[in-house]
């Protein structure tokens, strides 16, 4: 791995573990915990389009890893897992299969994070509860997403990638 | 239009329609009068929203404190991991839930009127 890449990589890893803790001081502005606004996918959507899938679901493993002993709990772990393999799922089809540009691949992975971990807890719970909160979660996904893709794009322009 | 911009608008028509359509189901709901508590689908405990009540949860995986006071229930305490079901808003409207993932605990608000226990 050449020096320069090994760099931008620990910078991104960096960035996205304090994303990670301000999302943990943040409950969610409508009374559902657990649901995390989805600030640190801005580092995945960035290295997804600046190297490759592989890279970018590494460097999200040990994100969530990290983070997760650091400000959450074992369960909490899981419970990320969830969210962020539907949405790493879904932006990679979006990037390798339909060829989209970053905004619309981070409104996608935003949007699928959140119905993951809905899908997880109704597993989990054996129950469709959550889906009543849905809804909430997918237009809060979906902004979150736009910003970060927007995000993304001025960074890719601005060549600082 | 190009392919991408047009799977792009059907992406985000297809996210906005499935939010409109719940955004409509909600209008359809009123202040339930029961709250149903379950544990991996099966009810444990059904109160009446109108009483005032104060319940030690108790399963093999930990205890919820659950209050029901003022048409209103919220989880007061809990022994579970990321205390996310202590975070909750209370709930009254019907449908809505508490959870307690670690816990497997789901406490719903429903409409019914055949509060017993
Ligand atoms: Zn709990």
């Amino acid at each position: 791995m050449r020096s320069n890449k090994l760099t931008k990589l620990a910078l991104l890893l960096a960035l996205a573990l304090i994303f990670s803790y301000i999302e943990s001081l943040i409950l969610f502005p409508l009374g559902i915990p657990g649901m995390k606004l989805g600030l640190a996918n801005l580092m995945t959507v960035l290295v997804l389009y600046a190297y490759d899938a592989k890279t970018a679901f590494g460097l999200n493993a040990m994100r969530i890893v990290i983070a997760g002993f650091l400000f959450g709990n074992l369960f909490g772990i899981t419970y990320s897992f969830a969210g962020a393999i539907v949405s790493f799922l879904m932006m990679v089809f979006c990037k390798k299969v339909c060829k989209l540009p970053i905004v619309v691949t981070s409104i996608a992975g935003g949007v699928f994070h959140n119905v993951g971990q809905v899908l997880f807890a109704c597993m989990l719970l054996e129950s469709f509860v959550m889906f009543y909160y849905l809804p909430a979660l997918m237009i809060s996904g979906m902004i979150t997403g736009f910003l970060i893709g927007l995000l993304g794009k001025i960074l890719f322009r601005r060549g600082l990638l | 239009m190009n392919r991408q911009t047009k799977i792009a608008a059907m992406l985000i028509a297809c996210i906005l329609i499935v939010c409109t359509g719940f955004v409509i189901m909600q209008f359809h709901r009123t202040t339930g009068n029961v709250v149903v508590v379950e544990q991996n689908g099966e009810e444990l405990y059904r109160f009446s929203l109108g009483d005032t009540i104060e319940k030690r949860i108790e399963t093999e995986l930990g205890y919820n404190t659950l209050i029901i006071r003022d048409g209103q229930a919220f989880v007061q305490s809990a022994d579970c991991a990321g205390q996310d079901c202590v975070h909750f808003a209370p709930i009254r409207q019907t449908g809505q839930s508490i959870v307690c993932l670690p816990h497997r605990i789901t406490i719903t608000v429903r409409g019914g009127n055949d509060a017993e226990q």
